[in-house]
């Protein structure tokens, strides 16, 4: 059989379910991981369902290459064992009456002898040699999600969907099997799609990311783009950016962007109307007394919670426009930041990015 | 699993065991009274006499083909239907889940009468097969017929609470490995759902074993044809105390084994994952 080139899976549909409205259209390249990121109940899962077959939507389109595994209005409905999709189960979802080596050998097209010989050879390349013969049930979750990638990847999908793959983990655990699970879809060469609600999870596999919230899409980009250029309050709370929707008079230089009762001084040459400014915590300056110098924008603000975080302390804060701050714990003892202190809080103009 | 034991539960749990157990003994001597006055009401020997007695035997080897054949019917028919109330929304659903209940709450008597009705030779059905003379009512197959009706929905329950507790996403994992629905069910929700089936399947032979009213309405009481144990029973009672006590025995002792093979099935299912 003759091995096509990769190709990318693209998927568009709306359907309802209970509460949730989903309209979304999306494409994984080949060769790439695309992280589905949103928070919970916002259809993420319900896409990978779509797209493996098991979920039939009110109207849609799912392609995979050349192949057009779903087109309602061309009434086209290939069923999920012949899509050559695999799927990534949240909890894994293993055969518990089966062992390590059974689970991977289901999915492996031809005899059950072959299929065996074969799984055994998944697993080894899996690290999971040693684990062969064990009853799924006796694994870690660590290993379980191993199996549950091997027995995908054995079954030889044309794309690979993963649900939630580090969720099930201990936190202890979690950071090495990430690391170990990017470097095994890494090197697949098939489109994956990745779902996950962990802002963490989202940056370290996506080479491209698609925010979904409510059913919608939010924010498609690279990962750099949406760390850069957030333009939903979801996809800044990613990277804890501070996001902030204004609107910026017509001119030149240093200029006034209005957000509700917030004034911001910002430059942003070439552009004006609706914008978006966004900036770092760190570059969240705060004092007791009100500052003078280059930082232009200063806000009186009321602290609502303060959350030290290791060395930092994250601070949100009220005022004329709602900020979120990182300082020292040093500088957070010094300034008496407790809830419902009041504190001045400035940022330059130069921190600030502008962008439509 | 590990569950509390009165000890773990402090003095408290105790008292309360305590209690619970005076306040259950009366309902629980009730319940077993009888049957050890059954068992101590006749010697080894006039037991042993009653069990070699000809009516006995042919009432044994009947209760036996007839019951083990209705299980299997029970099973193979009542399958797909516990499979479609398990696994499928439909219209209908609750009206077919009612409808299962019934022989469960109607007296066997009336079982037997509405089998005649539809079956008996003047039956809805049943008189097209006796214009081709074939008479279904009094017969071996009459006695199948009404244990079959009395005892699959005991089998469909089970079953089908078995299909429920296989998670639905082992099923969809098969089917994403490229499974077809045949293989799906004989290699993932067949042997998981196993022991429900099986306990089914235990639970459908000890209610057929019991069968009485039905069968007497439907089938009649004539022996070596259709006279099963509980027949038997009420037949030697009329003429031979002792010989009724010693089948009423064998029924008693089928009945046990059929419960507890239930009962070792389902602690298996309990722990196996």
């Amino acid at each position: 059989m003759v091995k096509l080139p990769p190709s990318e899976l693209q998927m568009s549909a709306t359907t309802k379910m209970g509460d949730l409205d989903l309209d979304v259209t999306f494409t994984a390249h080949a060769n790439e991981v695309l992280v589905l990121v949103g928070p919970s109940g916002s259809g993420k899962s319900t896409c990978l369902n779509i797209a493996a077959g098991l979920l039939t939507p009110k109207s849609g389109v799912v392609r995979l290459g050349e192949r057009t595994l779903l087109d309602t209005a061309a009434k086209i409905n290939i069923a999920a064992p012949q899509r050559r999709i695999g799927l990534v189960f949240q909890d894994y979802a293993l055969f518990p009456h089966m062992t390590a080596r059974e689970n991977v050998a289901y999915g492996i097209a031809g005899e059950r002898k072959y299929a065996i010989k074969a799984a055994g050879n998944f697993l080894a390349r899996f690290g999971l040699a040693t684990l062969a013969d064990r009853p799924v049930t006796r694994l870690s979750g660590g290993e379980k999600q191993r199996v549950a990638l091997a027995r995908a990847v054995a079954a030889q999908p044309d794309a690979l969907l993963l649900d939630e793959p580090l969720a099930a983990l201990d936190v202890t655990t979690r950071d090495a099997i990430r690391v170990d699970l990017k470097s095994r879809i890494g090197q697949l060469g098939i489109p994956c799609v990745f779902v996950t609600h962990d802002p963490i999870d989202a940056l370290v596999f996506g080479d491209r990311i698609v925010a979904i919230e409510n059913g919608r899409v939010t924010q498609t980009g690279t990962r750099d783009e949406l760390a850069q250029t957030p333009r939903t309050q979801f996809v800044a709370d990613i990277t804890g950016l501070n996001l902030i929707k204004a609107r910026l008079d017509v001119g030149k230089g240093l200029r006034d962007a209005v957000a509700g009762d917030a004034v911001f001084h910002v430059l942003a040459d070439g552009l004006d109307g609706d914008v978006y400014l966004s900036f770092a915590p760190s570059e969240v300056g705060l004092s007791v007394s009100e500052p003078a110098g280059s930082a232009r924008n200063v806000f009186a603000s009321r602290v609502r919670s303060a959350i030290p975080l290791g060395e930092t302390v994250r601070i949100q804060l009220d005022g004329p426009a709602p900020l979120t701050a990182v300082v020292t714990r040093e500088s957070a003892e010094t300034l008496g930041v407790v809830p419902g202190a009041w504190v001045w809080a400035s940022v330059k103009a130069t921190a600030i990015r502008v962008y439509r | 699993m590990a569950f509390l034991n009165d000890t773990d539960r402090g003095p408290q749990g105790r008292r309360e065991l305590v209690g619970l157990a005076f306040a259950s003994a009366p309902l629980i001597l009730f319940l077993a009274i009888p049957f050890v006055a059954l068992v101590a009401s006749i010697s080894p020997a006039q037991w042993l006499h009653s069990v070699h007695s000809p009516d006995a035997i042919s009432a044994l080897a009947l209760t036996l083909r007839t019951t083990l054949l209705s299980t299997v019917i029970c099973i193979v028919g009542g399958l797909p239907v516990a499979l479609l109330l398990g696994r499928h929304r439909f219209r209908g659903r609750e009206f077919l889940d009612t409808l299962i209940d019934l022989p469960i709450s109607v007296p066997p008597v009336v079982v037997g009468v509405a089998l005649l009705m539809a079956f008996g030779r003047m039956g809805l059905i049943g008189k097209h097969f006796h214009a081709i003379g074939i008479d279904i009512g009094f017969t071996t197959a009459a006695v199948v017929l009404a244990q079959v009706v009395i005892a699959s929905p005991f089998f469909i329950k089970a079953a089908r609470a078995g299909i429920e507790g296989v998670d639905p996403r082992l099923e969809n994992a098969a089917r994403v490995l490229g499974a077809n629905p045949w293989r799906v069910f004989w290699t993932v929700t067949f042997p998981l759902a196993k022991p429900g089936l099986l306990a089914g399947g235990l639970l459908a032979w000890a209610r057929a074993l019991s069968e009485f009213g039905a069968t007497m309405m439907f089938a009649g009481n004539f022996p070596g044809r259709t006279q099963t144990l509980p027949l038997a029973v009420m037949s030697a009672f009329e003429s031979d105390l002792s010989l009724s006590v010693g089948i009423a025995t064998i029924s008693l002792i089928l009945s046990v084994v059929a419960l507890v093979g239930a009962k070792l099935i389902a602690r298996s299912w309990r722990t196996a994952w």
